[in-house]
């Protein structure tokens, strides 16, 4: 499994356990970090993801409207909380490179 | 000038080709192909007409290529995208199949946002400044990843150049 990017796992932070659309994604993200992330960036990057096996994708049609739902894969579920310590034990100096 | 007898079909207009020929000063012949279409052959006559003929042929090809300018012209500006999603949409066809769905799926999400603005009664001038932003910055982003991906592609050929 491939190391996410920054913006990828702060993706990731934002996705959660649910299954979200790629809109409600870009929206949470927004919250979450403060930062706009445009539909371009947030579809590679999910792309990217989903090729390394971190999240999985499904494709459904609203009345009028194509909608893509993403959601963590259950390798990608286990790995985020390590990956979690991994960046927070990188903030705090304890990682040594 | 001579017409032969097998092409009677063709023979009104043969002539009527010839004449304007003689007309223009040239002289006219032809051969006829397998399928009994006749090849014409023409040699000058006259120069003086010549000359007409040819100052006239000149002033048709300049108008003609007025016309296909204003053709081309009157074309592109019709093909020019009215809204930032429609250029989108034309962008979708450089990318490959795998992409264009994604690209059906932000043209989607934007028509929602645009919904939503509409109901917020945001003007219209708005609209089109915030729907531009997303689209540069995914075009931006679908440039790059293109990059991006040449480049791994590109990198493990490095070790083969001389040092």
């Amino acid at each position: 499994m491939k190391m996410p990017s920054p913006t990828e796992f702060d993706l990731l932070s934002a996705l959660g356990m649910r299954e979200v659309s790629g809109r409600d994604l870009a929206k949470r993200y927004e919250k979450e970090t403060g930062k706009a992330i445009s539909y371009g960036t947030l579809y590679t990057a999910m792309r990217r993801l989903k090729d390394g096996g971190w999240v999985t994708a499904r494709d459904d049609e609203d009345a009028d409207r194509r909608v893509r739902y993403f959601k963590l894969s259950g390798t990608g579920a286990s790995a985020l909380p390590k990956l979690i310590k991994l960046q927070s034990d990188f903030a705090l100096g304890e990682v040594v490179v | 000038m001579t017409i032969s007898k097998r092409v009677t079909s063709k023979r009104l207009t043969s002539k009527y080709v010839a004449s304007l020929a003689e007309q223009s000063g040239m002289r006219l012949s032809f051969r006829l192909r397998k399928g009994g279409t006749p090849v014409y052959f023409s040699e000058r006559v006259n120069k003086k007409r010549r000359r007409v003929f040819f100052q006239f042929d000149l002033i048709r090809a300049i108008l003609a290529m007025v016309v296909v300018f204003q053709k081309i012209q009157h074309t592109l500006l019709l093909s020019l995208p009215k809204s930032p999603i429609d250029l989108l949409r034309a962008f979708r066809w450089l990318l490959p199949k795998e992409q264009r769905k994604e690209i059906d799926l932000i043209i989607s999400d934007l028509k929602m946002d645009k919904a939503d603005m509409m109901r917020q009664k945001r003007s219209k001038k708005f609209i089109f400044f915030v729907l531009s932003w997303h689209v540069a910055r995914t075009l931006s982003a679908y440039v790059w990843d293109g990059v991006a991906g040449i480049v791994k592609k590109v990198t493990p050929f490095v070790k083969y150049l001389p040092k």
